[in-house]
């Protein structure tokens, strides 16, 4: 049971939490209304210099991106990277 | 206390590694154990508790008297640090680190990793299977397993949501393990779960933490951090902490992981037998004493005085806060191994022990771990 639930934490940390990413191996572009989307982990997002940041942007549906004048939004306005910093070096938070 | 010989299992890479204890390499050797008896067991349980005991007074005094300046407090986060003692927040566990003497008859405590500590699975489950294999009618003083699935259990209807998130520094495996083993307690205790990397927390508009689930944020209600409060207090969103979040430990942790915390022991109970005296800024006229700074980490920044000489010293980035002076106890040595004595508390009740040593006088992230057994 402790190794599945390893696993599944695993799969809970993907490569989307970094800030900016290129994406998943696979992954598709669209340009939708002169706005270029890649397509990861079932969403859509804005590229930007070839990457995209899951962190930043809530993920958009075909509809949204469809619909005339859409704007991908910030991730309600969510900032992360605030707790993190002092640990460097693969040093670890535990003792 | 006796260190013992051993010739380590068969096959015992696969056998750590499926019970989750991925950091084993040059940590967990499976070549000596330490051999106690029971009335040593039972010195060291009650030593555990009667500290712990005199750890919860210091909290008092500390609220009572205004004394979080000198544990390096910011002041914004007292009024949090009180409330989540006066209202007894979730607490899972701690270790206490003892010098323990080869008959057991000298028990002291060396410091309190109350915050973050780890050496969790090794001690509770790793050693455990060790001692079925290398001789199940020997016993161990070792109930952190159970104690801590249940205590997680009665921890429960105090989570609100019934969700329970946990974080830990990305890149870290013995912390991610750590904190992986608690998770699948929670899951066990009908728990709904989700890890999150520290750095991937978010803050939303509304000064919430919240974290990414199916593409979308959530606020995050409860949250186990295996990450020490004096970095989360000077990052920049240690700010939005905050009582709308439980956080597991709790602030009032960040008292008894400080060293300051030795001072404070020593000053209110000065005869206790279980504590060395200790001062904040001055060795205060001992001759053989460790330096150890207020807020170091993993033996880090530390001065081993032997009778006016250096006997060692480590390298590293804290002290900013000064340095805390306590007298010096040889550790015991088993040909050049000396032994420290992790004592586990989960939800304030002793627990275990799992015990590592290193040929060096000061204990650092090389300790290795070593099981144990009493008859």
């Amino acid at each position: 049971m402790f190794l599945a639930s390893i696993a599944a934490c695993k799969d809970t940390t993907p490569e989307g939490q970094d800030d900016w990413i290129s994406g998943d191996t696979g992954s598709h572009d669209t340009v939708v209304g002169g706005n270029s989307y890649r397509y990861y982990h079932s969403y859509w997002y804005p590229i930007y210099n070839n990457m995209i940041s899951p962190s930043t942007y809530a993920g958009s549906t075909d509809n949204d991106i469809a619909r005339p004048g859409y704007t991908p939004a910030h991730g309600g306005g969510v900032e992360t990277g605030g707790f993190g910093s002092s640990a460097h070096g693969g040093e670890g938070g535990g003792e | 206390m006796k260190r013992i010989d051993i010739v380590p299992r068969k096959d015992l890479d696969r056998k750590l590694e499926e019970v989750g204890f991925l950091y084993h390499k040059n940590y967990y050797t499976e070549t000596a154990a330490y051999e106690f008896t029971a009335g040593e067991v039972d010195k060291i349980d009650i030593a555990t508790a009667q500290l712990f005991d005199m750890c919860c007074k210091v909290m008092n005094e500390v609220i009572e008297k205004k004394l979080f300046k000198e544990f390096f407090i910011p002041d914004r986060y007292v009024e949090l640090i009180k409330t989540s003692w006066l209202e007894d927040f979730c607490s899972f566990y701690g270790r206490m680190d003892l010098y323990v003497n080869e008959d057991c008859s000298e028990i002291k405590l060396l410091e309190f990793n109350a915050d973050t500590p780890t050496s969790l699975l090794e001690a509770s489950v790793v050693q455990w299977y060790w001692l079925q294999e290398f001789n199940a009618h020997y016993d161990q003083f070792n109930s952190i397993h159970e104690k801590l699935l249940a205590h997680i259990g009665v921890c429960k209807p105090y989570l609100p949501g019934n969700k329970l998130w946990f974080t830990s520094v990305a890149g870290s495996l013995e912390d991610f393990m750590t904190v992986s083993y608690i998770k699948d307690l929670a899951d066990q205790n009908g728990i709904q779960t989700q890890f999150i990397d520290i750095n991937a927390i978010g803050l939303n508009s509304e000064g919430r933490f919240c974290g990414l689930v199916n593409n979308k944020y959530e606020v995050i209600e409860n949250i186990f951090k295996l990450y020490p409060y004096e970095w989360m207090f000077h990052e920049k969103f240690g700010n939005a902490l905050d009582a709308r979040t439980t956080w597991i430990e709790p602030l009032y942790k960040s008292i008894w992981s400080n060293k300051m915390l030795l001072v404070m022991l020593y000053k209110m109970f000065p005869n206790s037998p279980y504590l060395l005296p200790a001062y904040y800024g001055a060795a205060n006229g001992l001759s053989s004493f460790v330096k150890k700074p207020v807020l170091g980490r993993e033996g880090s920044n530390v001065q081993i005085i032997s009778n006016g000489s250096i006997l060692q010293e480590t390298g590293g980035e804290y002290g900013e806060e000064g340095y805390v002076y306590q007298e010096y106890r040889e550790l015991p040595s088993f040909n050049g191994n000396r032994p420290v004595v992790g004592s586990w508390l989960i939800g304030g009740e002793t627990a275990g022990m799992g015990i590592k040593e290193t040929t060096s006088h000061i204990h650092d992230n090389m300790s290795t771990f070593c099981p144990h057994y009493f008859k």
